[in-house]
C-alpha cells in the first residue's frame, strides 16, 4: 500500500453514538404534525400529477386531430395524382394540390391553436383548485376606510 | 367556464336594427351617434360639413356592436365611459377606411348618398380621412394600450390592401383568400375583440368574425343580395380574390377568364362564381363553427358573441 494514503481503521468507523440515534417517541408526535402537514402536499402532488394528465391527454387529443387533418391530406394527394394522369387535369393539378396542402396546415394550426386554448383552460382550473389549497382569511369589511391620515 | 351556447338560428335578428335590440345595445347606439354628433361639433368648422356628411348615413355600427358584445362577454358590470371611448375610436377609423376605400374604388355611392369624394372633391375628402385619424388618436391619447391596438389596426389594413392589390388578377387559392381576408377584415374585429375585452382572449374571435363577414361580404356580392351594401361587378371588373372567386378557379379554364380582364368575359366568369357559391357556404359554415368554439371557450358568457356569429352568417343569405 503506498505511504501517505489515510486509510480508516475499524475504529474510525464508529457506531452512530446515541445523539444520533432516532428519537422514537419524538417521531410519533411528530408523525401526526407532518401527517398533518403532508395532507395538503399530497392535494398539491395530486394536482400537480393531475396536470401530468392533463398534458399528457392534450398531447394524444393533438396528434390524433392532426393525424386525421393530415391522413385527409394525403388521401386528396393521391386522388389528385391519380386524377393528373389525364390532360385536363395536369394544368390545375399543382396550384389546387399546393393551396390545399396550405389548407390542410392551416387546419393543423387552428388544431393546435384550439387544444393549446383547451389546456390552458384546464391548467387554469387546476391551479384555481391549488389556490383554494391555502386557507384564506375572510374579509367581512365591505366599506373602505382609510387607516392613515393624509398630509396636510 | 360558462355552459356551451348553442346557436339559434331560427331567432335571428333580421337587420342591423334587431340586431342591437336582439343584444341589448339599442341605448348604447344611441349614446354612440350623440358622441359623434357633440365630437363633430367639437372639430375644426372647416372639417365639420364633410365629417356630418361622412357620419350622417346610415351607418350599421357592426364593430362598435362588436366591441360592446366582447366587453358584455367578459365583464359583470355595465358599460361605461372607457368601453365608449373605445368604441367611438373603432368608429372612427373604419369611416377613414371608407373614405379612403370609396376614392380608390372611384363609388360613387355609400349608403345612398353621395361619397365624399364625389360631394366635396378629392382634397377635402383625402384631408378628412387623416383628420380623423388625428381625432381618433386625440380620443385616447391617454391609453397607452388602445393606441397601441390603432396602430397595429391602421398598419395592417394597409398592408392588406397593397397585398390584395398586388394579388389581384392572379390564379391564386383559397388560402390565399384567408390570408387577404384575415388582415383585412379579420384585423378590424380582432381589435375591437381585444378593445372589448381589455386584453388577447377573444382576439382569435375577433379575427374569426371578421374572416366570416368578409366572406360572407364576398358571397352576397355574387347573390347580388344588398344586406352588406355591396356589388360583386366590381370584384369581377377588378380582379379580387373574393370567396367565391379562390374556389372557383380551381378550374383551369375559370383560371383563365379570371386573369382575363376583357369585358366579354365577365358574364362567363360571373356564372363560375355563382356555381362554386354552395362550396362557399360550406366554408362560411366552417368558420362560424369554429368562432362559436372560440365564443364558448373563452368568454364567461358567450350568448351575445353567438347571436354575431349567426347575424354574421346570415348575410350572405340575404
Amino acid at each position: 500500500m503506498p505511504s501517505g494514503v489515510d486509510v480508516k481503521t475499524n475504529q474510525d468507523v464508529r457506531p452512530r453514538d446515541a445523539a444520533g440515534q432516532p428519537n422514537l417517541a419524538k417521531l410519533r408526535d411528530d408523525g401526526k404534525a407532518d401527517a398533518a402537514a403532508a395532507e395538503p402536499m399530497f392535494a398539491i402532488a395530486s394536482v400537480l400529477a393531475g396536470a401530468y394528465w392533463q398534458c399528457g391527454v392534450s398531447g394524444l387529443r393533438l396528434g390524433l386531430a392532426t393525424t386525421r387533418i393530415l391522413a385527409q391530406g394525403q388521401l386528396k394527394l393521391l386522388e389528385y395524382a391519380r386524377s393528373s394522369a389525364l390532360p385536363e387535369f395536369r394544368d390545375q393539378a399543382l396550384r389546387v394540390v399546393v393551396d390545399d396542402a396550405r389548407l390542410c396546415l392551416r387546419d393543423v394550426a387552428d388544431a393546435a391553436f384550439e387544444e393549446l386554448g383547451r389546456l390552458r383552460s384546464e391548467l387554469t382550473a387546476l391551479q384555481d383548485s391549488a389556490r383554494e389549497l391555502v386557507p384564506g382569511r375572510e374579509d367581512t369589511e365591505t366599506a373602505y376606510q382609510r387607516r392613515w391620515k393624509v398630509k396636510p | 367556464m360558462s355552459a356551451v351556447v348553442q346557436s339559434a338560428e331560427e331567432d335571428l335578428p333580421s337587420n342591423q336594427e334587431s340586431l342591437a335590440a336582439a343584444l341589448g345595445l339599442e341605448l348604447e347606439l344611441k349614446r354612440l351617434q350623440q358622441s359623434i354628433a357633440a365630437w363633430i361639433d367639437g372639430c375644426s368648422k372647416e372639417m365639420r360639413g364633410s365629417l356630418k356628411w361622412q357620419f350622417n348615413g346610415s351607418a350599421k355600427y357592426f364593430r362598435p356592436v362588436t366591441v360592446f358584445s366582447c366587453f358584455r362577454a367578459t365583464h359583470d358590470g355595465d358599460i361605461g365611459e372607457e368601453q365608449r371611448a373605445r368604441a367611438l375610436v373603432v368608429e372612427l377609423i373604419h369611416n377613414m377606411t371608407l373614405i379612403v376605400d370609396d376614392i380608390l374604388d372611384q363609388s360613387k355611392y355609400r349608403r345612398n348618398a353621395l361619397t365624399l369624394h364625389y360631394r366635396f372633391g378629392m382634397l377635402p375628402a383625402l384631408m378628412t380621412s387623416g383628420y380623423i385619424v388625428s381625432e381618433a388618436y386625440r380620443k385616447v391619447r391617454a391609453r397607452p394600450e388602445v393606441i397601441e391596438l390603432i396602430s397595429e389596426l391602421i398598419g395592417r389594413l394597409g398592408a392588406a390592401e397593397c397585398l390584395q392589390w398586388r394579388l389581384r388578377s392572379r390564379p391564386l387559392g383559397i388560402e390565399d383568400w384567408r390570408q387577404i381576408a384575415t388582415e383585412d377584415t379579420g384585423s378590424m374585429f380582432e381589435v375591437c375583440a381585444c378593445l372589448g375585452s381589455g386584453d388577447e382572449r377573444l382576439r382569435k374571435f375577433g379575427q374569426l368574425l371578421g374572416v366570416l363577414y368578409h366572406g360572407c361580404d364576398d358571397v352576397a356580392d355574387v347573390r347580388g343580395a344588398t344586406g352588406l351594401g355591396g356589388g360583386g361587378a366590381d370584384d369581377i371588373r377588378d380582379g379580387i380574390l373574393t370567396l367565391p372567386a379562390s374556389i372557383a378557379i380551381r378550374n383551369p379554364r375559370v383560371a383563365a377568364l379570371f386573369c382575363d380582364s376583357a369585358e366579354r368575359t365577365r358574364d362567363e366568369l360571373a356564372a363560375a362564381l355563382q356555381a362554386a357559391l354552395p362550396e362557399a357556404e360550406r366554408m362560411l359554415d366552417k368558420i362560424a363553427a369554429q368562432a362559436r368554439r372560440e365564443a364558448n371557450e373563452n368568454a364567461a358568457d358567450a350568448r351575445g358573441l353567438i347571436t354575431l356569429v349567426d347575424y354574421t352568417r346570415s348575410l350572405s343569405r340575404r
